[in-house]
């Protein structure tokens, strides 16, 4: 199937983009990547009047050390990511996650601002995002705002960003030589949408754990941080019994939806299975 | 495929059924409603426009209230159009339960949904109920605690 016929127009900086956003209000649509919008246009899910194109926005590209922080520019594309010295260095968690993010065709052409403003609940980066405490960089026609992750995702496909902003980069904290992280997620055939995904962040000193953000992701309408249980692993020595006494947290507090493919019980079944395994790895 | 939940609307049963039953307080709380008409005693058509992540689409839906059982509970029979992203098919069991002055709302939604639309959002039917029936009770609650406000 074809799209709807649309307007498309190639902004030449962030302000042209709002001032677009303003003037044509739900009837424009920013596309970056494109791998999401596309095919629901296609479908005719959606029929916007104006598709506006961000690709010629250098301002938005680019990975770069800045402080104690990586900042990552919106138009980042997932293939940039994969194969960025700077990530591989500095984030750990989201070098291994990103070889997990859908096809290679899709990975050449999405990008992580694309990724980070729909919010998609089985999606790897929003999962990393809150795990590592990131920064989101918003701008809209007030001016620029720092979001973070912890308040950016709302409910499904719904975030912190209002209709008139554009999400422009996402700053993450540096790894140490402290930190553990483990990633693991279930699909039914790789680069599919995850059943259920588990990203782990946090930070070891003497044999304990001294932060942890264990971060739920396709189980629910947003990714989940699931606190109370981590709060029952820190700055004790880890031990089966007490794995598992943390485990029974997840029962409590992962608000778990399931779906077509996948129980609410076996979600939270593979919930728990992935963190226990997690837990077992870095425990070594 | 089956998904249910439940709301405590501070309220007496009977108030709350009179508020569940009343087409200009519907048509103000249901998420993206755009016109709900009345038929007739038991006959509803409403324009429901959808606005899900990528997804944004009108839907023309036919509503049958069926099992009538006032104050206590009905069922509500949903056959919705939306164009070329699909149908859906819905029936949604309500059950009202009196707790003191409170009134404990059961909800059970079996749905069905066919063309483009299940293909690209089978996998989120349910989150998709949840996020909606979320946002429909937390406004039709809102209306009982504040009791100046008009409706």
């Amino acid at each position: 199937m074809k799209p709807r016929s649309f307007s498309f127009t190639t902004a030449h900086s962030v302000e042209h983009v709002i001032g677009l956003l303003q003037e044509h209000g739900d009837e424009a649509k920013i596309i970056a990547g494109g791998q999401s919008l596309v095919p629901t246009l296609n479908m005719r899910l959606s029929a916007p009047q104006l598709l506006i194109d961000i690709s010629a926005l250098d301002e938005l590209r680019g990975i770069s050390l800045d402080g104690d922080r990586l900042r990552i520019g919106a138009l980042t594309r997932h293939v940039e990511l994969q194969s960025n010295k700077l990530i591989a260095q500095h984030l750990p968690l989201i070098a291994s996650a990103i070889n997990h993010v859908a096809h290679v065709a899709i990975r050449n052409r999405g990008t992580i601002g694309g990724n980070l403003s729909l919010a998609d609940p089985a999606s790897e980066l929003p999962a990393c995002s809150l795990a590592l405490g990131a920064e989101l960089s918003i701008v809209g026609n007030k001016g620029k705002r720092i979001v973070k992750a912890g308040d950016y995702f709302k409910d499904l496909y719904e975030t912190d960003l209002q209709a008139n902003e554009i999400l422009v980069a996402i700053s993450f904290p540096l790894a140490t030589t402290n930190t553990v992280h483990g990633f693991r997620e279930f699909v039914r055939r790789r680069g599919d949408f995850a059943s259920c995904g588990l990203v782990m962040n946090g930070e070891r000193q003497d044999g304990k754990l001294t932060s942890l953000a264990p971060v739920f992701f396709a189980i629910s309408n947003t990714p989940v941080l699931a606190s109370k249980c981590a709060a029952k692993l820190l700055n004790k020595t880890l031990n089966d019994d007490l794995i598992e006494e943390a485990l029974l947290e997840l029962d409590r507090e992962l608000p778990v939806i399931g779906d077509i493919h996948t129980s609410t019980e076996m979600k939270l079944h593979l919930a728990k299975h992935y963190l226990r395994e997690i837990l077992g790895e870095i425990n070594v | 495929m089956n998904i249910d939940g439940q709301f405590q609307l501070p309220a007496l049963r009977q108030k709350v059924w009179n508020k569940l039953n009343d087409v200009d307080v519907l048509r103000d709380f249901i998420p993206g409603c755009e016109s709900l008409d009345q038929k007739d005693e038991t006959h509803f058509e409403a324009v429901i426009r959808a606005k899900i992540g990528p997804i944004n689409a009108k839907f023309v839906s036919q509503i049958e209230l069926q099992e009538m059982n006032e104050p206590q509970s009905y069922t509500l029979s949903v056959r919705s159009k939306g164009g070329a992203a699909g149908m859906g098919e819905g029936l949604a069991s309500v059950e009202l339960n009196e707790e003191d002055t409170d009134t404990l709302l059961h909800y059970s939604v079996e749905l069905k949904v066919k063309g483009k639309l299940a293909q690209i959002g089978s996998r989120l039917i349910n989150n998709t109920v949840v996020k909606l029936s979320n946002q429909f009770f937390e406004s039709f609650a809102a209306q009982f605690e504040n009791p100046g406000k008009k409706v």
